[in-house]
This record gives C-alpha cells, structure tokens and sequence, in this order.
C-alpha cells in the first residue's frame, strides 16, 4: 500500500533556479531569519475531533470503479474552481478502464507496458473540466481569451482576473487547476527575469515556451511531485525595432562591435500551447478546456495560416468563439476575460494589456447576436428536415 | 620548449629563471569598490506647488577625461517618480536594472496608479539598497536624488547616498551642487512653507539657473542636460537640453591662479 | 485503511484528474467553526463563532489581526492558520520595511496562495489544513479574499466558510446587493445575522463566542471581542431571548458538522 515511501524527496522547482535579484532577496532575508522549523508543526484541530469517519477497506482492481469514488459534500469554490463534475460517477473511457487497478497508474513517471505514464494522462483530464481557454495569433498582435465559470455569486465581479503577464510583452493564459497555473506563470516570470539578467533584454516569446516545456517536463519525472494540472497557452509580441541593451544611458555605439544592424526583419507575434506532459507547439490558434473542440473547430474557420486577421477582428472572433463553446446547459453563467498584445505601433505598444472595455463589450455584442443567429440558422435546419 | 599549457605565455625558465609565483598571492583583505571610476557629477532638484523639477547634465567622466557626452542620468521609474544619480555610471546602470525589474513585477500584481510605487516608497526601498550595499563593504558609489509624488499626492524629494543615508528638503543637490546650488536655491525656496508660493516655471528657472552656475564652476560639468517636472500629469522628461544665455564675462574679473599674476 | 488508491498523496492524480488528498484537506475546513466576511464601499468586516474545548478553557482565536490594516479568520487547523498567519505578519511587515508600504491584500492573497499550491504538488508535503477569510483596506480601498487549502482565492463581496457555513452563505446572497451602501453599523449587522444563520437553533450568539473584526477606510483594522460587542449583538437581535446558561453546555456537540 505504501510503495510511495522510497519516494525520493526531488524538487524541480529547485532545479536551477534563476537567481533572485537583491530586491527580492532583501525582502526574502527579512522573513527566512523567523521562518518556523516546519519540525514543531503540529496538528491540532480547532476543537474536539468528530467521530471519526467509518474505515473503508481498500477496495480490490475489480470493485474499484464502483466504489472510489468519495462524496464530498460540494464547496462552491473546490479546488476546481469551474463547476466541474467532481461527483458524477467516472465516464466509462476504454483507455482509463484498462489502467484502474494494473497498479501503473498510481505513481508518476512510472511507465506502463505499453510505454504510457498514466500520470500524466489523468493530469490531462483536470485541464479537460476547466473553463475553455483560446489564444489567437493575428497578422498584428495575438488575443488571449478565457471563459470563467461563475461558480458562486458572491464572488466579486470583474476583480478575479486570471490572464496574467510575464514580462512586459508575453501573456500566459491557462485552463485547469488555478493554483498550478499560477505556479506556472511563477515560474515564467522568474525566467524571464533570469533572461534579463543574463542578456539585459526581454525573452522571446519562442524561448519561453521552450523554457517552460522543460520544466513542465521535469514534473513527469520523479515520483515525488505531480505533473501540472494544466495546458497553458503562452502569447507574445516580441520586439519588431531594435531595443536598448537594459541598463543603457547613451545611445551606444552606431558601428562595430555592439553596434546597430540596419534592415533585419525580427520581432511578430508568437503563440504557444504547453501541456501537461511538457509537449509544446506553435500555434495560428490555439484552445484547450472544456470547450476546446468546439472553439478548434471554429479557430480553423479563420483561415489564420492565411495571415490576414487583423488584432481587432481577432478579439471579435475570440469573444465569440468562447461563447460558441460555453455549454448553456451545463454550466449557466460565465465571465469573459480578454486580453491583447499588439506591434509597437498598435493599441499597446508591444505590451501584454487587458482589452479596453468597450472594445470587449462591443465583442460581446457581437458574439451574443453571432449565437442568436447561430440558433436561428438550426431551427431553420430543423425546419427544412 | 615546454609544450605544457601552463608554461604558454610565460617567461621562459631556462631564460628568465624560475617564475617568481608570490607575485600571484593576495594576502591582503577582501576589498570591493574603493572608488568610483566613471562618474557624473551634480543632479539639482527642487519642490514646487504642484511637483518637483530635477535635473543632471549628460556628462559621464573618466577621472577629468569627459569621457561620454550622452549619458541620460535621469531615469523615469513611473508616472509618479523619477530617480537622478550621481556618482558612479556602472552602478547607476545597476540600479537601472534593478528598478526595471521592479517595475516590471509591480506591474504583475497591479497596473492601477493607485497600487503603484510612489516617490515615497521608492525612497525608502532605494535607501534600503544603498545601506544593505554599504553595510557588506561594497557600495555602489552613488547619491541618489528621488523626485515625484507620495502617497498623498503631494511633491516628493528625497537623497540616498552610498552610504544608505537620507536626507529631505524641498530643494536638493549632490556632489559639487551641493556647495554651489544648494545656496542658489535655498534663497528661493528656503523651506517647506515657502513651497506653495513657487510655480512649475519658477521652479525650473531656478533649477536651469543652478544647472549654469554648476557649469560655470564644476569643472566636470557640461552644457547639454536633461530636465524632467513630476506633477500630477505625469512625468515630462527631457534629455537633450542645452544651457542657455550664458555669459562668461565674470570669468574676466577671476585672479588669483591659472596665468593671471596679478 | 484508504477509501481508494488515489487519495494516499497529494502527488497522485485519479483517473478523472481529481487529487484527493487536496479534497479532504477542503473538509478540514468544514470542521472548523463558521466564519464569514463582508465588504461594503467603505469597510470590511469579519465575523466568527469561537468555540472552547471544554467550559473551563479558553475560547479558540478565530479572527487575528496581521498588519494595521488588515486581518484575517479562519476556519479549520488553527495551527495551520497560525503558520500562514505569521507568515503573512512577516510579509507584512517586510512589505512596510522595504518600501514603507502597507501590503495590498491581493499581494499577500496570493503570497499564502502560492505556498499552499507547493504542499500539492510534492511528496512528503500536506496540503494546509485551514480556509481563511482574508480582510481589510489598502490602496485600492476595501478587499475581502477567501483562501483553501488547495491554494485557490477568489475576491469576494461576501464570504462564509467552515461548519454549516451554507446557511451564512444563503444569507449573504440574498442580501448581495444591499452590502456596498452599508454603513459601518449596518455592515457588521448583516455580518453577525449571516453567522447566526449558521448556528444550530439552540444557539445564540454571546459576548463569549463571537469575535467581530473591522477595517475601514482610515480606519485601522481592529479585533473587537467580550464586552466591545454587547451593543452591537443587542442591536442586531433586539428581541432574543435572556441567555441561557444550559444551552452552551449543549451547544458544541450540536454545532459540528461531519
């Protein structure tokens, strides 16, 4: 029962940690000197204990699928923050039937006979119940898009923002685990910060994905972690002019070593999905979540290999296609969240900004009257059979 | 010959004799910077009612070479503050760094103004970094002066030097302007009170005028210097000013070195 | 021992993507007592029942002021609290060293978020046993965050957590609108009438088991416990009945939840 106890306490996030700039680190040394020895931790409940729950005995690989699964009564606000199906009975998946119970499947980076790390599938299947999330690389900039399942009305609206930035210039949006997420975007931000310190300039969108595709990877290898619980799509604008060495206060030399080259075509827009295996592509358009059928097969609609769709048609369409792939019926209401990254010259100067908030209501608009029309144009279908 | 790679570049021994090593050993104490090498010189700033004006000229000096002639000492941080340096060009770029990345994770919890760093608070986190710095034997050879608004919104000015010390007034100068602008300014301004009576253009008149006079004198000066007014509106930074209507008549009446005898 | 195989770790992902050592940490907080928080344009407030283990000890701390403006409740492994709570006095107080800058709550939100997001990801490592309401004013005027043990937060207009905190949380929703106009009196009103709702029937709310917490817009956050809250239990619940000694003896075993 216990195979885990050789575990090998590896730490990944320890692995080659960018250095800290003094900031930081004088912030940090302030509070490391109280730091609690996590020895004298202890647990103690807030009052006497309940009775405690009846002991189950540890069901065998045959009754497993009937009976692991707990009820816990619903939190609004679980660990999965969209309403997900935490309590329904499992979907009856060939291929997940065939791993309950062969015992491959209960520890990470352990390879099946068939050369799968079950692990990581499953991990696959938290992103799979978040809210749907699209990225969208136009011929001027790249949109990011999430839909944010309200899971509680008392949630403050609007405040909850979730698209978040690494750097000045790249924006990360990711569907399934919220906490892992972050850790992701932590952990960006701290490349990117080890960038410009090693190269005095921000990194290229291409190298952060590559970066981040390594060290979601490092979670598929030990034991002793869990891969991420989530599929993160990466944007970014990276630099079209020739920008100043950080730290510059002249105008540096104008020929030779150091010195400007004139003409180079550099910089564009970039986009990247990483998932949970650390596998990760470029993408024209990109989706992932519950809705990420839907949303890809009207990504493919925009002819994006064409390169022609302007940033703005592109917020129009990644409004839209969110609401094209939220499920009425299941889940009943949702924020969007919207943000850009445009060319120097264009509405955020090469900054990852949210979506000014007419243009997003003005894609709203649009993408609730695309819906009304889309609904319209069934019925007429049905009516025509 | 010796084909040794840790003979390469060596004075040969059978020529020169054995390689005298103690020339290698250090036994003095650890030390770090004991000077600065390229420098600037004074940065001026003063409060009026509605902001503070800061200048510095765009010199940076190898000993009395003027080395660089485009050297932007005044660093905007953001719409509510502006650091100028004086001292050492190295760290000052250090420092520019450092603040660039602060920025940047500001910006990752907030974008709102209301959130941002202010003067005030960029003041105190730079005085913290000079004093740790000082307090491991290794400073960075700057005097900072911090100009823009505080939480309040009210005109903020505050020094940090090498030495992680503070000091506040309503107009300020380092190095060389300390001697020679700060007695300029004070006549105007002499204290917190009277800062309400100054305007943003008698303020930088007065700024400009002190930015002569340091020309005039400080020998590690030059006419082409950068100026920027924090109020309310924002930062509004220029960096390739030139001083103007100078007039080198008092030169004339100076005796006592160089070839005058007399 | 386990219900099934996937729940022995925080490392080990079921086949549908759950983690359920994460889930039953979630429970851990349900068995704590109820908390619940409130803000309105110009103040926030926290509110909680305190319980004692037995009627000669002291009543358990449920609301701990961390920074002068701010303070935060919990629910679930008071230990726990206690480490995430110094922690956050630590940051706090690094926050105010470094920049002479008060902490904005979203910051040191996501500060204990971040850290409780390591214990679920590591082996040999618990997730935090402990839900906290985190409450009070920075820059950006008054906040109100909920925090789990799965390191999820979420800004909130109103919040309720720990035992039977649905009750509060009914209560909070049906009056969602009216809480950004509250006043100060009106706001800590609504806040012990969305406790009381939590509480088993036989239960009243006393100087000795209620802890109010209040931060306002210059006005730094304080704790108000015994005495300091008779007026306001009075106002709020004009016609309740003379306390009855007998009922607290009951009271506990009747309030958990399991």
């Amino acid at each position: 029962m216990f195979a885990n106890c050789s575990r090998q306490l590896i730490n990944p996030a320890l692995a080659d940690a960018p250095s800290r700039r003094s900031a930081r680190r004088l912030e940090r040394l302030i509070w490391e000197m109280c730091e609690i020895d996590p020895k004298r931790i202890h647990v103690e409940w807030e009052a006497a204990l309940p009775a405690p729950r009846p002991e189950q005995t540890a069901p065998n690989s045959t009754s497993l699928a009937a009976s692991t699964h707990p009820t816990p009564t619903p939190h609004p606000t679980c660990l999965l923050p969209e309403a997900v199906e935490l309590h329904s009975p499992p979907p009856r998946h060939p291929a997940i039937m065939t791993s309950i119970g062969t015992g491959y499947d209960l520890s990470n980076s352990v390879f099946s006979p068939d050369g799968r790390n079950f692990q990581v599938e499953y991990a696959v299947k938290a992103v799979e119940n978040g809210g749907t999330a699209v990225g969208i690389r136009c011929k001027d900039g790249v949109v990011l898009a999430l839909e944010k399942l309200i899971t509680s009305k008392l949630l403050k609206p609007g405040a909850n923002k979730r698209i978040a930035s690494v750097d000045r210039n790249i924006g990360v949006v990711s569907s399934g685990l919220l906490p892992d997420g972050r850790h992701f975007v932590s952990r960006a931000r701290d490349e990117a910060a080890n960038w410009r310190s090693l190269y005095k300039g921000p990194i290229p969108t291409s190298a952060l994905a590559n970066r981040m595709g390594s060290y979601v990877q490092l979670y598929t290898l030990y034991s002793s972690v869990r891969p991420f619980g989530v599929t993160a799509i990466v944007g970014g604008w990276d630099s079209e002019a020739e920008l100043p060495v950080d730290g510059q206060v002249g105008s540096g030399p104008k020929v030779g070593s150091g010195g400007k080259s004139e003409g180079d075509k550099k910089g564009g827009p970039f986009l990247y999905m990483i998932e949970p295996s650390g596998l990760y592509w470029g993408y024209y358009g990109a989706a992932t979540g519950k809705g990420r059928q839907i949303a890809k097969s009207e990504l493919e609609k925009l002819n994006l290999t064409e390169g022609s769709l302007s940033l703005e048609e592109g917020v129009k369409a990644a409004a839209r296609i969110i609401y094209i792939a939220h499920d009425d019926n299941k889940d009943k209401e949702f924020e969007l969240e919207m943000t850009w990254i445009s060319s120097l010259s264009g509405p955020t100067k090469g900054r990852h900004e949210p979506v000014p908030k007419e243009l997003q209501e003005e894609a709203e608009k649009l993408a609730k009257k695309a819906l009304e029309g889309d609904d319209d144009d069934e019925e007429d279908e049905k009516m025509e059979e | 010959m010796n084909h040794l790679p840790q003979a390469w570049g060596r004075p040969r021994d059978d020529v020169y004799g054995a390689y005298d090593n103690s020339h290698f050993q250090t036994n003095g104490p650890t030390t770090h910077t004991q000077s600065p090498i390229v420098t600037g010189t004074s940065v001026v700033a003063a409060k009026f009612k509605d902001g503070v004006v800061i200048a510095a000229d765009n010199l940076a000096s190898y000993g009395s070479l003027a080395r660089f002639t485009d050297v932007k000492r005044l660093r905007k941080f953001n719409s509510l503050s502006v650091v100028g340096f004086g001292g050492d060009v190295s760290d000052m770029q250090y420092l520019d760094r450092l603040l660039n990345s602060l920025d940047i994770r500001e910006n990752y919890s907030s974008t709102d103004p209301e959130n941002a760093l202010n003067a005030k608070n960029l003041h105190t986190y730079l005085a913290k970094v000079m004093y740790k710095r000082r307090s491991d034997f290794n400073p960075l050879w700057n005097h900072l002066l911090i100009a823009g608004l505080d939480g309040e919104g009210k005109p903020f000015l505050a020094s940090a030097d090498l030495l992680g010390t503070t000091f506040s007034s309503p107009t300020l100068a380092t190095g060389f302007g300390a001697h020679l602008a700060q007695p300029i300014m004070r006549r105007v301004i002499p204290d917190e009170a009277a800062v309400a009576g100054v305007s943003k253009e008698d303020a930088i008149k007065l700024v400009k005028e002190s930015m002569k006079v340091l020309f005039y004198r400080d020998a590690r000066s030059m006419d082409q210097y950068s100026i920027a007014v924090i109020t309310k509106e924002g930062v509004e930074l220029k960096e390739n000013e030139k001083l103007e209507n100078q007039s080198w008549e008092f030169a004339e009446r100076i005796r006592g070195y160089g070839t005058q005898v007399n | 021992m386990f219900r099934n195989n996937y729940d022995n770790d925080s490392v080990t992902f079921s086949p549908q993507g759950r983690i359920f050592q994460v889930e039953y940490a979630s429970e851990a907080v349900k068995q704590g007592s109820v908390v619940v928080g409130v803000v309105s344009k110009t103040h926030a407030v926290l509110a909680a029942i305190k319980r004692n283990a037995e009627e000669l000890s002291s009543y358990q701390k449920k609301i701990i002021p961390i920074d002068s403006h701010y303070g935060v409740a919990l629910a679930g492994l008071a230990s726990d609290g206690r480490v995430l709570s110094n922690f956050m006095k630590q940051q706090s107080l690094a926050s105010r060293l470094t920049y002479d800058r008060a902490i904005p709550l979203s910051e040191i939100t996501l500060r204990i978020a971040d850290r409780a997001q390591t214990n679920t990801q590591q082996y040999g490592k618990r997730p935090y046993g402990v839900g906290l309401l985190i409450a009070g004013v920075d820059a950006k005027g008054p906040h109100l965050f909920e925090f789990q043990p799965s390191g999820v937060t979420h800004e909130m207009i109103a919040c309720g957590i720990g035992a039977r905190s649905q009750m509060a949380r009914t209560y909070l929703e049906r009056h969602l609108d009216d809480f950004e106009s509250c006043g100060r009196e009106e706001l800590i009103k609504h806040a012990l009438r969305a406790l009381k709702e939590s509480l088993s029937q036989d239960k009243e709310l006393t100087v000795d088991n209620t802890s109010v917490g209040v931060g306002g817009i210059g006005e730094n956050f304080a704790l108000f416990e015994g005495q300091d809250i008779a007026e306001w239990l009075d106002a709020t619940f004009e016609n309740r009945e003379a306390q009855d000694d007998d009922d607290e003896e009951e009271g506990d075993a009747m309030e958990t939840d399991s």
